[in-house]
């Protein structure tokens, strides 16, 4: 064997088509070493090194599939099959050789993707073990095992398609395409011929089983560090399972009649338990354009179901006590016993995300009926008993609970809330901040492998307390400083004194507008601060900054300033324009640039009027239409409307960013109108923002002229 | 001969010149607005710098097909980054920002859902 072994190697090293494009390979990786290494020094990001070296990894798959296939196939080139054969397990040494040479080949690449990435370990600086195990998983399972699957893919299919070229490298080529993001577009055809996401959803549902690199070629999203590398179980499984399949279909052919049907019985049973496990994987990290992707998933959900707002709605009954038995495994599986207060309603309704399959609702005396819809839980009766028990599981596509990380915040109904509320906001386009508006007590009990961070007091994953709402966190995250916890590889870490500065800030915006400051803001700097992942804002307008009763979840914490900015982002209501909002913000925070000619020329106000009465006018236009009025359009009336749009569009930001100037800047009355928006934006008022600017440049323009 | 060197030298030269006016101000620019037509695929903005985040805003006219996606995004110079993703339905905007901080350079994408080309609309990136 040993001889074989060695043999192989020289076989290897001596045909040019292997040995030559091999060495280019490691030559490459050392300068592709350099380029991440100078990544880092530019941006001082580790994980925007770590994408750039996972990039080119299923081009290293390829480069294994090649080289293994070109390897074995030798022995069918040169007919020495049926000589092998006659010897006792002939074929199967031959075969052992090639792949224990081939591992070789395959170690020495790994090996130095995995001392690069412990470097870049010992270079950052950060000293964090956890990250340390996430990028010695990361080096195991994407630039060894995956390399090790290219590797027998291309040996088996040198056993099993021989020398069927164009049959090999055309599964390579499409093997390759499934990992990467090529698939967006050819998948998006089931939709475009039968308007149907079931289709797509299965074509996604093969890819992802054919995936042995998770964060694949062409993907834009960033990788949060509270996540890291998507490495869930079931990755790990696949990954061992497109080993050790090729391994048992080589092996089919080295044997002959009883032990080749047992192994193809063997390799039978393996692809069916590992559908089976596939099938029960759970919540999974899916970043990409498809329907149930962390992106999309919720919005599309949404868009496509019928409208409901419930502002204003009323539950009748408040919860007193929440007592949570979670475990959180592959997902989220929950027994929650809630307390309230009213017993004599004849209906209950609750909240709970439509990603949670609920499985009884009871009592202590048994189980209840109740009808789901959605996101809501109808209860008709509860027999007089004041404790309902609710035993569910599942999962949300961004608010994920696995065995790689926790992230669930307390605004998102991953337990059951009294009443009906909204979960998205289709306006704002982002969660609905759902929050309890009395405090209840919670009692939560955890069983996970991870460390969970929560707003309530405990340890070992028990944690008691009263809040408006409890908010859970895990994965490659700490507590950085006393009650500020956060994802500790980042290069912008939260610090007590920018939460401090913050608060100051905000101390005196509230006094120079004359008014109280809100609870919320007086207590700010005494509460526990969750920074939240970079992109927990990627899909939602609203998740950036959220203040409850005892915590704050923030997504960026710079500076004082930044934060404070947040802060008062989150309480006036999104009731204007992004232009006119963000210039009252930047005015209200004297963040105005001084360079830019808009601030620097003044604004002609009869000018502006006469914008905003055209950008009215053009908008009352387009009030009534519906996708009804919209098909039975001339194609003269569709011009012109298209003309008109493009117009009010044109001329939408000019018109908002110079009444945000005039008004918060330039006007001899200033800070009242600050005040007056302020008082606006914090308003139930349904009047239009532009009416208000008219009214008011109107009155000033009349104030002048007297 | 030596007359006709300083012509190509001058004439190069003046060509540089505008490709560095334009590269620069087309970088430097406070907002960029691109559009999307009917025939078009994903269509990218103008970039601008910024080192405390950006706005965006966009529009998808009601005369659009489909959805359209827009999608907030950010380079430090190896690569774009998606941000911010909304998708906008026919008639319907979306805005939003982006607080991440560092020098990057931002833009705005447009991209028809499902690999459509009807689609009609607007998107804008601004300093924030």
């Amino acid at each position: 064997m040993r001889k074989l072994y060695k043999d192989s190697l020289l076989v290897f090293l001596r045909s040019k088509n292997l040995s030559i494009p091999y060495f280019a390979l490691l030559a490459l990786t050392l300068a592709y070493f350099g380029f991440c290494f100078n990544n880092y020094l530019q941006y001082s990001e580790i994980f925007s090194v770590a994408m750039w070296l996972v990039r080119p990894c299923i081009f290293l798959i390829a480069f294994f599939i090649y080289c293994s296939y070109e390897l074995a196939i030798k022995m069918y080139d040169n007919n020495m099959v049926e000589y092998l054969k006659i010897y006792g397990q002939g074929l199967w040494k031959a075969y052992g050789a090639i792949i224990l040479c081939l591992s070789t080949i395959v170690a020495i690449p790994s090996i130095m993707f995995f001392a690069f990435v412990v470097f870049m370990y010992y270079y950052i600086d950060v000293y964090y073990l956890p990250f340390l195990i996430h990028l010695m998983k990361l080096s195991v399972l994407y630039f060894g095992l995956s390399f090790i699957i290219g590797m027998m893919l291309g040996t088996a299919m040198a056993a099993k398609l021989k020398n069927k070229r164009l049959a090999v490298y055309g599964f390579a080529v499409i093997f390759m395409l499934l990992n990467t993001t090529f698939t967006e577009a050819p998948f998006r055809i089931p939709y475009l011929l039968f308007n149907s996401y079931r289709t797509e959803r299965m074509l996604y549902y093969i890819k992802d089983f054919l995936t042995v690199v998770p964060h694949e070629l062409g993907n834009n999203f960033t990788i949060a560090p509270i996540y890291g590398f998507p490495m869930e179980p079931i990755r790990w499984i696949l990954a061992v399972f497109w080993g050790l399949f090729p391994l048992t279909l080589i092996l089919t052919e080295c044997f002959n009649r009883k032990t080749k049907k047992a192994l193809i019985a063997a390799s039978c049973l393996m692809v069916l338990l590992v559908i089976g496990l596939f099938s029960v994987r759970g919540s999974t990290l899916i970043m990409d354009m498809r329907v149930d992707s962390y992106p999309f998933a919720d919005p599309i959900y949404y868009m496509d179901s019928p409208r409901e707002a419930y502002d204003g709605y009323e539950a009748g009954f408040i919860v007193e006590e929440y007592e949570m038995n979670l475990t959180i495994s592959n997902e989220l599986h929950a027994e929650v016993e809630v307390t309230i207060d009213n017993r004599d309603l004849d209906n209950y309704e609750f909240t709970l995300y439509h990603g949670y399959i609920l499985m009884s609702v009871g009592t202590e005396d048994g189980e209840i009926p109740f009808t789901r819809e959605g996101d809501y839980i109808s209860i008709e009766s509860l027999n007089g008993a004041d404790r309902v028990i609710f035993k569910y599981y599942g999962k949300s596509p961004k608010f994920y609970a696995n065995r790689q990380a926790i992230a669930l915040p307390a605004y998102f109904a991953y337990y059951p809330k009294a009443g009906r509320t909204n979960i998205w906001d289709l306006d704002r386009y982002g969660y609905v901040v759902n929050i309890s508006p009395n405090e209840s007590d919670y009692t939560v009990n955890i069983r996970s492998d991870l460390e969970i961070f929560c707003n309530l007091a405990g340890s070992n994953n028990s944690f008691r307390g009263k809040s408006n709402g409890v908010s859970l966190f895990a994965g490659m995250y700490e507590e950085i400083a006393e009650n500020i916890y956060a994802e500790p590889m980042r290069s912008d870490l939260p610090k007590r004194e920018y939460i401090r500065e913050a608060q100051e800030i905000l101390i005196d915006i509230f006094n120079r507008l004359e008014r109280p400051e809100p609870e919320s803001v007086i207590l700010f700097s005494d509460k526990r601060f969750f920074q939240m992942p970079q992109n927990f804002s990627l899909n939602s307008n609203t998740d950036d900054t959220v203040v409850m009763s005892d915590h704050i979840t923030s997504v960026f914490c710079n500076n004082g300033p930044e934060l404070a900015e947040n802060i008062m982002e989150s309480i006036i209501k999104p009731k204007a324009n992004i232009w006119f909002r963000g210039g009252y913000l930047s005015y209200l925070f004297n963040r105005q640039d001084e360079s830019d000619p808009l601030v620097q020329s003044a604004v002609d106000l009869n000018l502006l009027l006469e914008e905003i009465d055209e950008w009215r006018s053009l908008a009352g236009k387009f009030s009534d239409m519906n996708g009804e009025k919209r098909k039975n359009v001339s194609e003269k009336d569709r011009a012109t409307r298209i003309a008109d749009e493009r117009r009010r569009y044109d001329i939408n930001q000019i018109v908002n960013e110079k009444a945000a100037k005039y008004l918060f800047y330039e006007s001899p009355r200033k800070e009242e109108n600050l005040r007056i928006f302020f008082d606006y934006f914090t308003s139930e008022s349904e009047e239009d923002y532009l009416g208000l600017v008219e009214r008011l440049v109107r009155e000033e323009l009349e104030h002048d002229r007297n | 001969m030596t007359k006709r060197m300083s012509e190509k030298m001058l004439s190069s030269l003046a060509v540089a010149i505008m490709l560095i006016f334009v590269l620069v101000t087309s970088i430097n620019a406070a907002s960029h607005t691109v559009y999307i037509d009917e025939g078009d695929g994903p269509v990218q903005s103008g970039s601008i710098t910024a080192t405390n985040g950006a706005n965006y805003d966009g529009y998808n006219s009601s005369g659009s097909g489909h959805r359209l996606y827009i999608t907030l995004q950010s380079s430090s110079g190896s690569g774009w980054t998606d941000q911010k993703v909304a998708l906008m339905d026919i008639g319907q905007s979306a805005s939003g920002y982006s607080a991440v901080s560092g020098d990057l350079l931002w833009r705005v994408q447009l991209n028809p859902q499902y690999a459509y080309t009807d689609c009609i609309g607007w998107g804008t990136i601004s300093n924030r």
